[in-house]
């Protein structure tokens, strides 16, 4: 008893965790899909901003050095118009304009082998080539960045020519700090991690405008050398796009476990040199990563919750349904005892009849159940002996045939009784089948097609009859039990129940099992 | 004037006051770092009334530095000024040369020549020492501040692209078709060297506007990162991995080491070497004509006399220029040019 009842709170608690396991799988499985999808939509959503803010910030570098080189044509048509002043006059009126200007140097490199401009901006202009290049040039350009010896710092010139009556006769160069390159790459909404670069296509020769290491600011370094360039890089890659004639190139790839984006623009104005903006994506998505934080935690939250009420409610259903239980068992053996009370020689045979059959019912194999429902349906075997006169059920005689008549019409009651039970249609096939013979000679219906509770009821009826004491006769001995389930057998009694009930006599070494 | 003449290691207040003293600190990693301040020398005679210049170098064991030492003998005894000299142990100990700077201010420098060992960790030294009215002369390497007079040193873009214009003058001459496939490796000390960089840089810039478009710098740089002894090793390497190597640059002393070690013991004659620093191991490539080597030798003599110079200029206020940023150059020394007087001074001087 005391296993069945281990296993019937074994069987509760996986009917309680199953469910809530199930739960937990699916929460589990939707979560990560959840978290899986959200991820990958922010890494979609880090790639485009990342694209987009590359191209932003170059386009505003170029976008900046073009303002520089308009500015430097501007001044020299306005130089190639001022036919009126002397070279020298307009020379010294442009010196004039550098204090507070943002450039370093000022003044004209002409055709005809003339400079202005002081003795050591003429030895760097020369040094730098600027003079040779100022001499072929016909529109604007910039030069690369030098260090320059006026000042020490990296600077870069911007030439534009001077045309008058159709004729060049000359540039304008405007020397402007490297520094102003780095305060136009520069934003404070962009992520300190971004980098910005100038580099020389050819040469990958790179001078870093704007980084996380300020100190290497205006620094020069080679692409190969910070940087895998082997061919299968997706770098070199976007080189060949550039070296093939495209004006723009991005790649976005995977280094140290971190996803970058790298955006190559040509600089119109600086031929062969590009602005390239290299992106670290988290920067993005670091911005709502706390958000990102928040609706995980969120999410986990609620399932928890979720989950505990739905075990809380588990829990509660579960004892209601046992206080159910418990109560119909109440009414069950209170309508047995109210049988049994009817009869006083039969005192306890509903009890043991519903015993005797749930151990049959276990021992065909039956769940926990299923062997409830047949103890339920042996306690109300007999609940239609209600109907039947007292007078003919406690009669110490003999009954005529008349009264036997009447005496079997109590399963057809006990149906009629129960039958109103729609829960439990067992309990009135129960009651309607036990006194039917698998020979067809039981009553009250001689049925042969008899449902299973009804021969089991049948088998566990005839031996509590057998065991008990009658008015006209004494308990029976147990061999002579034992001896008349044998017989019957096949004929009265289901064959193999009535092996098993055999098979409990037989375990019943000291004929207590009636007793118990 | 009382004139004082003292034994030079006996002299300098500083001397007095900071014996060979050691510091410590905790660097910006939390790292418990601790340096020598090794104590002032004074160069030949310290007078009264004179200009008191301090020149502070990077490594004062390296034979690079100790060129600029006899620069500030030299230039105590011609220009009649009183110089001290110190420097850090190693060039990595920037805190020591702060530290350097402190002793020099409190003793009275009229100027602080000083090679610096971290241009951006130092700046904020420099510009205190300029603002209180210390004269301040960088060699060698920039400061990242405007705080400061004057700068003698090696415009290292301009001596990188002469090294290849030195590299692509033996290519051509060596009857290279320029339809050939021709290929230069650069080896670099470390790469965190701004000094370095930038000498590859100019290298590269230049080869990229000057050399024919088959004869191309092999991409794959390798870098012994600052350990000599590796550079044998980093040179054969490049030859395992590329069979048409007609030239190699080394940026630094231990590249160019290790490109010479390896073209001398396989005679690569065939091989253009163009290295950096003067060395055993590039002079004997070079001394020998069958070989196309040269190096480049920067003026560090010349950075340190000068500097001295200008401090003395500036306190007599004669000083001067246009420029803060005087790029003493390099001499590519070779095999034509050895016995040139002037290179030969420079060799010795290296």
């Amino acid at each position: 008893m005391k296993r069945n009842e281990k296993k019937t709170s074994l069987t509760n608690i996986t009917k309680t965790v199953l469910p809530v396991g199930i739960y937990i799988v699916i929460c589990a499985i939707g979560i990560s899909a959840l978290i899986g999808f959200f991820n990958r939509l922010i890494e979609k959503h880090d790639r485009e901003l990342s694209q987009q803010m590359c191209s932003l910030i170059t386009e505003k570098v170029t976008s900046s050095l073009e303002y520089l080189t308009n500015s430097a044509y501007d001044l020299s048509v306005m130089i190639a118009n001022d036919k009126e002043s002397g070279l020298d006059e307009i020379y010294e009126r442009l010196s004039d304009s550098k204090s507070g200007a943002n450039y370093t140097s000022i003044g004209l490199i002409l055709d005809d082998g003339t400079v202005y401009a002081t003795e050591s901006e003429k030895s760097e202009l020369e040094k730098q080539e600027i003079v040779a290049s100022a001499n072929k040039l016909g529109g604007t350009m910039i030069s690369k960045p030098y260090r320059s010896v006026v000042n020490g710092q990296m600077v870069f010139t911007v030439l534009s020519s001077i045309v008058r009556n159709g004729n060049k006769i000359g540039s304008l160069f405007v020397t402007y700090h490297f520094s102003d390159i780095v305060e136009l790459a520069y934003s404070d909404n962009i992520d300190k991690s971004t980098e910005v670069w100038l580099m020389d296509l050819q040469s990958l020769n790179i001078i870093l405008c704007a980084g996380p290491k300020e100190a290497l600011v205006g620094t020069w370094s080679n692409l190969n050398l910070d940087y895998d360039m082997s061919e299968s890089s997706n770098l070199t890659e976007s080189i060949a796009l550039l070296r093939g004639g495209m004006d723009k190139a991005s790649v976005t790839y995977k280094d140290d476990g971190e996803t970058y984006t790298h955006v190559f623009e040509k600089i119109p104005s600086m031929e062969g040199w590009s602005v390239v903006v290299r992106i670290p994506n988290k920067a993005f998505s670091s911005t709502i990563g706390s958000f990102r934080s928040v609706v995980r935690f969120f999410t986990i939250g609620v399932v928890g919750a979720t989950m505990l009420l739905l075990v809380v409610f588990m829990l509660r259903f579960e004892k209601e349904k046992e206080s159910l239980e418990n109560l119909t068992t109440e009414v069950i053996r209170a309508f047995a005892r109210a049988v049994d009370y009817n009869d006083p020689y039969t005192a306890g045979h509903s009890r043991r009849v519903g015993r005797y059959s749930r151990e049959i019912a276990r021992r065909l194999g039956m769940n926990e159940e299923e062997c409830r429902d047949v103890y339920y349906c042996g306690l109300l075997h007999d609940v239609g002996k209600l109907g039947i006169d007292n007078t003919i059920i406690n009669k110490p005689g003999k009954l005529t045939d008349d009264e036997y008549d009447e005496i079997k019409k109590h399963p057809d009651m006990g149906y009629e009784i129960l039958n109103d039970i729609s829960l439990h249609k067992s309990y009135a096939i129960g009651a309607k089948y036990h006194h039917e013979r698998v020979d067809g000679k039981g009553y009250p219906n001689h049925e042969t097609d008899i449902p299973l509770v009804g021969r089991i009821i049948a088998v566990a009826d005839a031996y509590d009859a057998m065991t008990s004491r009658r008015p006209y006769r004494d308990a029976l001995p147990q061999a002579e039990v034992r001896e008349q389930l044998e017989k019957n057998a096949g004929t009265q009694f289901d064959e193999n129940i009535a092996g098993i009930m055999i098979k409990m006599i037989d375990e019943d070494k000291d004929y207590k099992m009636r007793q118990k | 004037m009382k004139k004082m003449t003292k034994i030079a290691t006996f002299m300098t207040v500083a001397a007095v006051l900071l014996c060979g003293c050691s510091n410590s600190q905790s660097s910006a990693s939390g790292e418990n770092t601790t340096y020598n301040v090794p104590e002032f020398s004074a160069a030949g005679t310290v007078e009264d009334d004179r200009a008191n210049v301090y020149l502070i170098v990077k490594g004062i064991y390296k034979d690079y530095f100790k060129v600029m030492f006899d620069a500030a003998e030299d230039a105590a005894k011609d220009l009649g000024c009183n110089v001290y000299y110190s420097g850090s142990e190693e060039s990595s100990e920037w805190e020591a040369q702060a530290d350097l700077m402190d002793i020099a201010a409190a003793n009275g420098a009229d100027a602080v020549v000083i090679a610096p060992d971290d241009s951006t960790r130092l700046a904020g030294k420099v510009s205190e020492l300029y603002n209180k009215g210390v004269a301040v002369i960088c060699v060698d390497a920039m400061i990242n501040t405007d705080d400061y007079n004057v700068c003698y040193m090696t415009d290292n873009l301009s001596a990188g692209a002469q090294a290849a214009e030195e590299m692509l003058s033996y290519l051509k001459n060596s009857g290279l078709s320029e339809d050939e496939n021709a290929s230069i490796a650069i080896q670099i000390g470390r790469t965190s060297s701004q000094t370095v960089n930038e000498r590859m840089a100019g290298f590269c810039q230049y080869w990229a506007e000057y050399a024919p478009a088959k004869w191309k710098v092999i991409e794959d740089i390798k870098s012994n990162n600052g350990d000599n002894s590796k550079a044998v090793a980093v040179a054969e390497e490049y030859f395992a991995e590329y069979d048409n190597i007609k030239g190699v640059f080394g940026t630094n002393d231990g590249a160019t080491r290790g490109f010479a070690s390896y073209i001398a013991q396989n005679n690569r004659t065939d091989v253009a070497i163009v290295g950096f620093d003067y060395s055993d191991e590039i002079g004997a490539l070079i001394n020998d004509s069958s070989y196309m080597a040269s190096t480049m030798l920067q003026r560090q003599y010349d950075m340190a006399y000068n500097g001295i110079k200008t401090a003395v200029e500036i306190k007599n206020g004669t000083f001067s220029t246009e420029s803060k940023l005087i790029d003493t150059g390099v001499i590519a020394v070779n095999n034509s040019n050895i016995d040139d007087p002037e290179v030969k001074l420079a060799v010795e001087r290296n």
